[in-house]
């Protein structure tokens, strides 16, 4: 496997571990589309009405995030930046897992834990401005958005209340 | 076969309002609406599905085509009919359909010749049709009415389909008044768009003539012209009918009427017409009684002078006979001229010029005739091109009595 591919996997595999603990449904979605990957969904018994977020998800390899920074610089492709911009009748959100440069050191399992190095943000590109940029954009991940089971519930809560984000 | 339809282009390409104006006329109401983002449809009937359709409003909202495809898949569930048919039919709802069939058909193929007049003279069918909606007229000559000249050019050529060999003509149907709601509440035909009454007139002259309801032999020159006009059937029609059927040998023909959702259907109009052989002698005797009894308007003809016939140098007219391109053909055209334009046309003969004449054209047994022709004009050789015609017999009579036309 290439190593972009298993980078795919990983950040869909976390995804898919906040959603399950959370008590969220995941679906693909049926139609290609290069920008969301996995959709999260609150009630599957009536998935038409119930809050839904779509992801765009990235998995990027770094060298440790620093304590005493708030932000972090994550380049995005230009098409990622704009589909994820643009009005959408169910939210969209770009998740980005940041890992370890050794892909050995992704994830360790024992008899007693499973775990998972290091975490995910989420970032919402909603009402962004257009840019002249030809190839990526760079966006500010928040420190305080980091993407667990927690914040998915008030995502979708607040989707449920506002149908947006 | 199952299919889901998961197209991104496919799907982007089709109107919210098409899918809204398709889920109304399968019984769907609208009963919320999410933000400005989705409309929310129930069954009228609430016996019929519990189900909930979610439609995006706008197609430029970026997960539009994945909405869509969750609405069909939803659709498939609660309607029992495959997305591929829901496609279609979505797609056909803002249009009436002419369907034309050739019944016996090899395999469901044509050979090209057959295919080509099978299709050439389904178009003058339509064009004859939309004709007689705008005028009342037994002949159609080469000017047609602007309005159904615009309303060919909307006319697409839909995609053939399995089974014999079928064409589709797409008649695109706008509603009259700005509230579709009540467009589609209009009784009758008075506030039916133009291409509704072209397919519902067509629909209505094909039953009529694929019947007893006009019978050449049984019937006056008079009182069949006047129910021919009263019914939309023209000459035009009428050989167009006729070269459809010729046009698959062995074969009958059946026209099929579909009529867009976004009205409501003409009521008491067939929707399925059978012409068979048996019709197309009675079809050919309306359309000599049609022309031989019509009014001609005057027309433009150019062409190229292949015949002089003048048995006196001096005689008040002389006749002479045009080669030129009428009704999809190279034709002669037999016409008298007065005597002062009569040199003009033995100076185009003989230098080989084109010339254009104005007259009323007619056609009878003996051919095409422009009567009452008073004009004869040589033309430059850049506004003709002579290679087009070739000129067959070339004959000056003078002493010899001409042929009466």
């Amino acid at each position: 496997m290439y190593i972009t591919q298993q980078q795919e996997q990983f950040s869909l595999a976390y995804i898919h571990a906040v959603a399950t603990v959370a008590g969220y449904s995941i679906y693909e979605p049926k139609v290609d589309d290069d920008s969301v990957d996995i959709g999260i969904l609150a009630n599957s018994q009536q998935h038409r009405r119930a809050p839904r977020i779509e992801i765009q998800a990235k998995c990027h390899k770094a060298d440790e995030w620093k304590t005493d920074k708030d932000t972090y610089s994550y380049p995005l492709k230009l098409k990622n930046y704009n589909d994820l911009r643009c009005d959408t009748m169910v939210p969209r959100i770009l998740v980005v897992l940041m890992v370890p440069q050794d892909t050995s050191l992704w994830m360790q399992l024992t008899h007693d834990a499973l775990t998972i190095c290091r975490c995910a943000y989420w970032f919402s590109l909603k009402d962004f401005e257009e840019v002249p940029n030809e190839e990526s954009v760079t966006v500010r991940l928040l420190r305080s958005q980091m993407f667990n089971c927690e914040t998915l519930q008030e995502l979708m809560n607040r989707v449920g209340e506002t149908r947006s984000l | 076969m199952k299919v889901i339809i998961s197209d991104k282009h496919l799907l982007s390409a089709i109107r919210p309002e098409d899918v809204a104006l398709y889920l109304k006329s399968l019984g769907w109401e609208q009963v919320d609406v999410v933000g400005d983002k989705a409309s929310v449809w129930r069954p009228a009937d609430p016996g019929k599905s519990n189900s909930e359709l979610f439609l995006p409003m706008r197609s430029s909202l970026g997960d539009y085509a994945a909405r869509l495809s969750e609405l069909l898949f939803d659709l498939e569930v609660a309607s029992g009919s495959s997305q591929l048919k829901i496609i279609n039919d979505i797609q056909f709802a803002t249009k009436d359909i002419i369907r034309v069939r050739a019944s016996r058909a090899e395999n469901g193929t044509l050979p090209l010749g057959d295919a080509v007049a099978f299709i050439k003279h389904s178009c003058d069918m339509v064009l004859a049709a939309a004709s007689a909606t705008a005028v009342r007229k037994s002949v159609f000559y080469l000017n047609k009415p602007l309005a159904a000249e615009d309303y060919l050019k909307t006319l697409r050529f839909g995609q053939t389909e399995q089974g014999s060999y079928i064409i589709n003509i797409h008649s695109p149907v706008e509603t009259v008044v700005n509230d579709p709601e009540k467009a589609a509440e209009q009784p009758g035909d008075q506030h039916a768009p133009f291409s509704r009454k072209v397919t519902q007139s067509l629909a209505l002259a094909l039953k009529i003539l694929s019947g007893n309801g006009l019978n050449a032999k049984n019937t006056s020159d008079r009182a069949l012209v006047a129910l021919a006009l009263d019914a939309g059937i023209s000459a035009n029609l009428c050989e167009a009918i006729v070269g459809i059927t010729q046009s698959v040998e062995g074969s009958n023909v059946d026209f099929g009427f579909r009529w867009s959702a976004r009205l409501q259907p003409p009521s008491e109009v067939p929707t399925k017409i059978d012409v068979q052989r048996v019709h197309l002698p009675n079809i050919v005797g309306i359309s000599k009684v049609l022309r031989d009894n019509s009014d001609p308007d005057f027309s433009k003809i150019k062409g190229m002078v292949v015949k002089l016939e003048r048995w006196e140098p001096n005689a008040k007219r002389g006749k002479i006979t045009l080669r030129a391109y009428v009704h999809g053909l190279h034709r002669p055209i037999y016409m008298s001229i007065p005597h002062d334009l009569y040199n003009e046309a033995i100076k185009a003969h003989k230098e080989y010029l084109a010339v254009q004449c104005i007259g009323r054209l007619k056609q009878n047994s003996r051919g095409y005739h422009l009567v009452d022709c008073n004009s004869l004009e040589i033309l430059p050789p850049s506004e003709f091109d002579a290679g087009d015609v070739r000129i067959e017999k070339v004959v000056v009579r003078s002493e010899q009595p001409s042929l009466d036309l």
